[in-house]
């Protein structure tokens, strides 16, 4: 009898499992690996990312991991400059070297609903049991928003940087997507530094091959896997970042991080349906910033290209998807519509872009040892009358705090190397900002070669690749081709 | 005396036929380096300017290695066929090259219909290289 109940019981279990109905999951991950590499713009680049997904699907189920989980400490930094005056401490901070510190801002992170630290093993745990519960009508999103460091062997040991200065790498993450059912689509999207590193995601073991790995992996990156992306520029703390991830989801949504409305048509491939590849071509087309963004056929395409059309005939521009994109990047850019002038002057601005950026260098290096010369001999002269002030964490230094900071402040201000120490940091900052405007420059241009020579793979793909790579290729544009 | 000559002449052909196929593709990056820089995108002198020469000579060592196998089958035949004209005139070579080019073809079908690349690429290499060393021999 208790036999029969048991095996009633195990059958309408089975039943309940079959009925639960499929369903949208995102792993949204982000943050910064410490404290004060956990800039408030990842913040803000998530909680956008999280209240568009909540928005546009209500039944999505979303897993959200962020820095240390939602524990009670400060775990974002924001930076804002501070008032040149005594009161901000701002001339103790330029000659002691602490002009970026004194306008970090640290508080706790905002981000709602967080289900745990992306913390190496917590994240890798919590990982693997969310992608082994998927079942066969799900779909999967992954999107990370972070930093990344670049593999020591090779672009498979790429990482994200987790929590408490974790890591985990291409190869491991693509171990995890084994637990993921074969018939689970599974999207992702990294948008950190070398992120190129994770187009292996789609390869068995995350190794360098053509082969496809069970299931169905499509994905989209920042960058390729040897060259930093936006958020590693100074932009990560001015407040004007605006990186891949910042586009992407503008062009699903419609509307920019600010609210305004997308004003471009998105549906780039034309096939009537705004799908996350179509996401990733508006992007390319029309994103300002410094990132090279790749979808995982494209780099499939060029990881198929036979060495004897690597270079052959690099002058012809099909007029295919790409073909099309390179134009209406060159256009936007004021580039020349006829070839060879095109060209010609793309190289020639590339030039010019790369002669300003090393005078740019040139001045930034000068500058920091200026500064560095002038901090020296201030920081004696202070030294010589307050001992204590050159000695932080001292019974010392927190007598100079509390009895001689406004005489040693008003020291500092009338100094004769003051006003060139405050000049040359700010220059210094400055330099920061011209810099970015020149490496987002440089990729607008990037950018149309690189369509360029993906409308000829793209090419060279249909007349030469064999019935498997074809297939294979299909498999790719037909996930990345899905919508949100 | 006579014999001498005609060994040191043997071995600076076969030397000749298998180091020759190590240069083409060399030529060919020439040849479209050329192109790419005239006519084309400069793609190649971007890639040394702004990605740099370390991964450009990657690239470059990874495709030589991989042209290689095409380069013998391509060049040993031509070379083959350029010696025995000029040792046998055109009546010997054409009963020279009945038998190896019955194989070639053979070695062509195969590939062609999709049987195993690496028997394939094993057996030309065996026939190409004794094939210069069958006629050398006679010459």
């Amino acid at each position: 009898m208790l036999k029969r109940h048991l095996i009633a019981g195990a059958c309408l279990l089975q039943v309940m499992a079959w009925n639960v109905p499929a369903a949208d999951h995102a792993w949204v991950i982000g943050g910064g690996p410490y404290l004060e590499n956990s800039q408030a713009q990842i913040e803000f680049n998530i909680n956008w990312v999280l209240e568009f997904l909540r928005n546009s699907d209500a039944d999505r189920v979303i897993h959200t991991y962020f820095t240390d989980g939602g524990a009670p400490f400060k775990d974002v930094v924001e930076w804002s400059r501070p008032a040149d005056d005594p009161a901000s401490l701002q001339p103790l901070a330029r000659v002691f070297d602490a002009v970026e510190e004194n306008g970090n801002h640290y508080r706790n992170s905002r981000v709602p609903g967080v289900d745990g630290s992306t913390s190496r093993a917590e994240l890798l745990d919590e990982l693997a049991h969310g992608f082994s519960a998927l079942r066969p009508g799900d779909r999967a999103l992954i999107v990370y928003n972070g930093h990344g460091l670049r593999g020591q062997r090779d672009a498979g040991d790429n990482t994200l940087r987790l929590w408490n200065d974790t890591e985990v790498t291409a190869r491991e993450f693509e171990r995890l997507l084994d637990k993921v059912d074969p018939a689970v689509p599974i999207r992702f999207l990294f948008a950190q530094c070398y992120s190129g590193g994770f187009s292996r995601l789609i390869h068995p073991g995350g190794e360098d091959v053509l082969e496809l790995a069970p299931g169905q992996r499509c994905g989209f990156m920042a960058e390729s896997e040897d060259r930093e992306a936006e958020g590693c520029s100074a932009s990560v703390k001015i407040g004007d970042y605006r990186d891949y991830t910042t586009y992407f989801f503008s062009a699903l949504s419609g509307t920019d991080r600010m609210g305004r409305p997308v004003t471009q048509d998105v549906d780039l491939d034309h096939d009537g349906r705004i799908t996350l590849f179509d996401a990733h071509l508006y992007a390319l087309a029309y994103g300002y910033n410094g990132d090279l963004p790749r979808a995982t056929s494209e780099t499939f395409l060029e990881r198929w290209q036979p060495w004897y059309l690597r270079w052959l005939d690099t002058r012809t521009v099909p007029d295919n998807l790409y073909g099309k994109l390179s134009r209406i990047v060159a256009g936007r850019l004021g580039l020349p519509g006829t070839e060879p002038a095109l060209v010609r002057e793309l190289h020639a601005r590339k030039r010019s872009l790369q002669q300003q950026m090393n005078r740019a260098l040139e001045e930034h290096d000068a500058n920091k040892r200026r500064i560095h010369e002038l901090q020296y001999g201030m920081q004696r002269d202070v030294g010589e009358r307050w001992p204590g002030a050159l000695h932080p964490y001292t019974g010392n230094h927190r007598q100079f705090m509390e009895k001689y900071l406004n005489e040693a402040q008003a020291f500092i201000l009338a100094h004769a190397d003051y006003p060139e120490l405050r000049d040359r940091q700010d220059r210094q900052m400055e330099l920061d900002k011209v810099m970015l405007k020149i490496e987002r420059d440089m990729t607008q241009l990037d950018k149309v070669l690189r369509l360029r020579r993906l409308a000829r793979l793209l090419d060279q793909f249909q007349h030469h690749a064999g019935k498997a790579e074809k297939a294979w290729f299909r498999q790719l544009r037909q996930c990345e081709r899905s919508a949100l | 005396m006579h014999a001498h000559r005609k060994t040191g002449s043997t071995m600076a052909v076969t030397a000749l036929m298998l180091l020759s196929p190590l240069l083409l593709y060399p030529v060919f990056y020439l040849v479209c380096l050329i192109q790419d820089t005239v006519f084309g995108d400069r793609l190649i002198v971007d890639h040394l300017r702004y990605v740099g020469r370390r991964d450009l000579l990657e690239l470059f060592l990874r495709d030589w290695a991989a042209a290689l196998p095409l380069s013998y089958l391509v060049t040993v035949p031509v070379l083959v066929l350029a010696v025995l004209i000029v040792r046998r005139g055109i009546a010997g070579v054409c009963t020279a090259l009945a038998v190896p080019s019955l194989a070639v073809a053979a070695i062509l079908a195969a590939t062609v219909l999709g049987i195993n690349a690496l028997p394939v690429l094993a057996t030309s290499a065996a026939v190409f290289i004794l094939l210069p060393c069958r006629v050398l021999s006679r010459c």
